[in-house]
């Protein structure tokens, strides 16, 4: 029973919580077994607090007893990337030039929110250095594993995060998304992400990425994503971006109504990502999934932006390579010679970028942003694949035997950094070889209940399977 | 006996409209008259297009016959800055090297919302060359003038718009606001100007000043900037920056209640000189909001360390540098030689620097907002100094050499994306105006109105006839 509490969904903990059928410390404990039992082997725990985790499951506990818990995620064991600050452990963004001594007195504002909301912070998940790169690896931690196979790579850069939650390390995870960090290690180990529209989760510290920087939920239901959202998508006046202080959607209203009669646009190549670099099997699976939302009753049809000669790749790529060039600046010589030696590349890559072509760049960015805005004033939802391939082997640091200073092998993703929608990935399938494929449902801007939405539809015709591993097979 | 129309505030005018003692015909044929007699002295105004403005005004007048009018702004004549386009106007940005052969034929959202609502598109006015500096000349116009002396400068780059509205050719002018732009000339003009919070009011197409830029109300009134707010507050599909739609309506919430605001006064931001006039007339004002039951102290904002000059400057240079390449090389001959400077200086920086001065920006912009977590409202000035002659870039300082920091405020909020509002404050013994700015936390933009708006009905500049003779 304990251990089934473990792989529990967040939204039937808290119905067993309030029945007393379950208790905020057995779930907590059952988390902390999963970490004993898997993290040896997936590696995805950066740090883990067990007697600070079941203290605060205790208080939960006794807030469930008195029949006053804060809300429906409190005593809801949760994980948190090692990018996001949280008071009393270890931030070290993956990194060796961190010093682990601290002191660790802040609650990034996503952190502050869920420990608010009464969740029990069970540990910080493991990420590249900085969030670099689409793999999790680090000079720090090592390699992170993925659970439904473990000579593959969870994908990154909050892959210990899903690697965390597939397994039921934690019930619900937070993630960071720069380019495609929430959705791609969603989508490499079957599990629901959401890349919220830009700045409705607010951030603190500000992200060495900018605007391309967005917290999410990484979830094993959709139902305990839109729980998370009603929780983190909160402004923070420490975010200078945060949305506006009205903003008090529920997330939870609306989620079973449907897709009847949505404008579906299905792109299976976002009209500029090449067809041979598609895996069959992910297109074959995201093709089905586009027929079975027209099969719940929404207009799909197949379209695509036209993106007028603009590449998502090159314009990301200068982005990224340039903000990591000031990133690295701020460390000293003998700091960066802890780091990973991909990231340094990176960073001197783009140091060599003009001005010229770092404010074209910025110009073509609000160029597809508009582009996909107005594609959005024909259609509710898009649909494409997340990813164009299933996770890959570990050691390499991007697909398609790429060194990690081009991340165009996830261009499905970094589009809508670049043009800050909403994106959620919801699995849609496996690969023969049994690994799992993500379907991408992206939204116009702020309209992140609207892709919760459909995504919960599709959910109820496919629901999301756990790793053969976390079944304990 | 009807009052001169050319007086009346866009509110007044309404609601002459709707009891039938004006129309809208008669409104713009008096601005029109008005426009004749002394746009060729002020070089407001660079294009005037009297004939369909005349068929929108007498389309209005059917409306308001009708019972029928669009909103309360249907038939109020409006000009808008010749750096937001306009259908079937050229709109060449104050620059030779803009083709003025294209097809012209799609409207900036705030211009499509104004033109729904009713409002008579009637002038487009000047702007310094794609609005890079703070006063309104161009090799393409030439000098524009301020009302309230014509040896002055209208301040800019929405100085054309301000100096329109300040000398009554129509009661709301677009401008917009890049680094202060339609602050600084509303001060120096005597009128109110609103750069809202960045991305309620949706702009098209992309601005070359990126994220620095907003398009807003220029006024005589805040009731009039609140009425504009109302229509141009919008989001637009173009527009991947807009906020979520609000449906807040601004004129409703500029009358709600002032007291017990806490407000920071912050009279300096570093170091640079203040005219002691200005400091005298923006310490009254604080008085004044202290007399309308505010908790008023003097503030200092903890910026991190950051130079706030240092960062808006590198952005602004390197934006600016763009003309370089929008243009061959062979048309750069056309361009004002202060903007070619400007993008010589800026192609210099790295993308280095520039990711440097983003980071430098954020954290600026995070001081402000802690600012805004302990104050509702900051009150500063607006301009250093009061308008200077025209021919120059900067005034003056007692040494001869130009004042460079004569304008320190305005583009802390271009950089913070906080909303921020010019309203006059009083006039200095040269009898030139002196603008207060009032400033929020983001997407507080009705209460900056609510406090520029008691502050107004407080305080009210009187304004002479101008242009002063």
């Amino acid at each position: 029973m304990a251990d089934d509490l473990a792989m529990m969904p967040a939204h039937a903990l808290a119905r067993l919580f309030k029945k007393r059928k379950a208790s905020p410390v057995e779930a907590t404990k059952a988390a902390l077994a999963r970490i004993k039992t898997f993290n040896p082997v997936l590696n995805c725990m950066q740090h883990v607090d067990a007697d600070s985790a079941l203290k605060q499951a205790r208080a939960s506990e006794k807030r469930w007893s008195k029949g006053k818990p804060i809300g429906p995620l409190d005593g809801v064991p949760t994980t948190i990337k090692d990018m996001v600050q949280t008071r009393g452990m270890p931030t070290r963004m993956g990194s060796a030039a961190i010093a682990a001594d601290g002191p660790w007195d802040t609650d990034a504002p996503a952190a502050a929110r869920l420990r608010e909301a009464g969740t029990v912070l069970v540990g910080k998940t493991t990420s590249p250095e900085y969030g670099w790169k689409g793999v999790t690896d680090s000079k720090l931690f090592g390699i992170t594993r993925n659970p439904w196979d473990i000579h593959k790579t969870p994908g990154g850069s909050s892959g210990g995060g899903t690697a965390a939650a597939a397994v039921g390390i934690g019930n619900i995870a937070i993630g960071t998304d720069g380019a495609g960090s929430v959705r791609i290690p969603c989508s490499f180990t079957g599990l629901f992400g959401l890349k919220p529209t830009f700045a409705r989760v607010p951030l603190y510290p500000p992200s060495t990425q900018g605007t391309l920087s967005n917290a999410g939920p990484m979830t094993r239901t959709v139902r305990d994503a839109a729980l998370m959202m009603n929780v983190i998508a909160r402004p923070d006046p420490r975010d200078w971006y945060s949305i506006p202080t009205d903003d008090a959607e529920d997330y939870l209203k609306g989620l079973k109504k449907g897709v009847k009669g949505l404008r579906i646009a299905y792109s299976p190549d976002l009209g500029f990502v090449e067809k041979d670099k598609i895996d069959p099997e992910v297109a074959q699976s995201v093709a089905n999934a586009a027929k079975t939302f027209k099969k719940l009753g929404a207009k799909v049809v197949e379209a695509s932006p036209k993106l007028n000669g603009l590449d998502p790749r090159d314009i990301e790529n200068v982005h990224w390579t340039s903000n990591f060039s000031v990133l690295i600046k701020g460390f000293a010589p003998e700091k960066q010679a802890l780091m990973d030696p991909g990231l340094l590349r990176a960073a001197e890559h783009g140091s060599r970028h003009s001005l010229e072509a770092f404010i074209r760049a910025g110009h073509q960015r609000v160029q597809l942003g508009v582009i996909f805005n107005q594609f959005f004033q024909d259609y509710d939802l898009l649909l494409t694949p997340t990813m164009p391939m299933p996770a890959f082997n570990v050691g390499e640091p991007a697909a398609w035997g790429g060194d990690g200073l081009d991340i165009g092998w996830t261009p499905f993703t970094l589009t809508f950094n670049l043009t800050r929608h909403p994106a959620a990935t919801m699995p849609c399938g496996t690969t023969k070889a049994g690994l799992p494929i993500g379907l991408q449902i992206v939204g116009p801007h702020y309209a992140d209940a609207r892709i919760l939405r459909a995504a919960h539809a599709f959910e109820e015709t496919m629901p999301i399977p756990p790793p053969p591993m976390a079944l304990g097979s | 006996m009807k009052s001169d129309l050319t007086q009346a505030s866009a509110a007044e005018l309404s609601a002459l409209y709707r009891k039938g003692k004006a129309s809208p015909v008669e409104a713009l044929k008096a601005i029109l008259a008005r426009a004749e007699k002394i746009n060729p002295t002020l070089n407001a105004l660079c294009l005037i297009d009297a004939e369909p403005a005349l068929k929108q005004a007498a389309a209005s007048e059917r409306r308001w016959k009708n019972g029928a009018a669009l909103s309360a702004l249907d038939g109020v004549p409006v000009s808008v800055k010749e750096l937001v386009r306009v259908k079937g106007w050229p709109t060449l940005m104050g620059s030779k090297a803009v083709d003025p052969h294209q097809p012209w034929d799609e409207e900036a959202p705030s211009v499509r919302r104004l033109r729904e609502a009713g409002a008579v598109i009637f002038a487009q006015s000047t702007s310094p060359e794609f609005g890079h500096k703070g006063v309104t000349d161009s090799p393409l116009r030439g000098v524009t003038r301020n009302p309230w002396n014509l040896d002055k400068t209208s301040g800019g780059s929405s100085g054309g718009a301000a100096a329109a509205v300040a000398a009554r050719l129509g009661p709301l002018a677009v401008g917009t606001d890049g680094g202060g732009s339609i602050r600084l000339p509303a001060s120096l003009c005597g009128i109110v100007g609103h750069k809202a919070t960045f991305g309620r009011i949706a702009a098209w197409p992309p601005s070359v000043n990126g994220d620095l830029s907003n398009t807003g109300p220029m006024t005589r009134t805040v009731e009039d900037s609140a009425l504009m707010m109302n229509v141009i507050a919008k989001a637009d599909g173009r527009d991947p920056t807009s906020l979520p739609p609000d449906d807040t309506d601004y004129v409703k919430k500029i009358d709600g209640k002032l007291k017990k605001l806490k407000i920071g006064l912050v009279l300096k931001f570093g170091d640079h000189d203040l005219d002691p006039e200005v400091s005298a007339l923006v310490t009254k004002a604080a008085k004044t909001f202290q007399k309308l039951g505010c908790d008023v102290e003097e503030a200092t904002p903890d910026l991190g360390g950051v130079d706030g000059r240092k960062t808006f400057v590198i952005h602004w240079l390197c934006f600016v540098q763009r003309v370089l390449q929008m243009f061959p090389s062979e048309r750069h001959q056309l361009l004002d030689p202060t903007l070619l400077a400007m993008a010589r200086d800026g192609a210099k920086y790295s993308s280095a620097d520039l990711v440097a001065a983003m980071a430098d920006r954020r954290t600026l912009s995070l001081g402000w907002n802690r600012f805004f977590e302990r104050y509702d409202l900051l009150l500063c000035p607006t301009v250093a100094v009061a308008a200077f002659d025209t021919g120059k870039m900067a005034p003056d300082q007692a040494d001869g050499t130009p004042n460079q920091r004569w304008s320190p405020y305005t583009y802390h909020f271009n950089l913070s994306r906080h909303p921020s509002a010019s309203v006059p404050c009083g006039l200095t013994r040269a009898g030139l105006p002196v603008g207060l700015m009032v400033t929020s936390g983001h997407y507080r933009d009705a209460l900056v109105l609510r406090a520029a708006h008691h502050y107004q009905r407080a305080a009210p500049l009187k304004m002479p006839a101008l242009p002063a003779t």
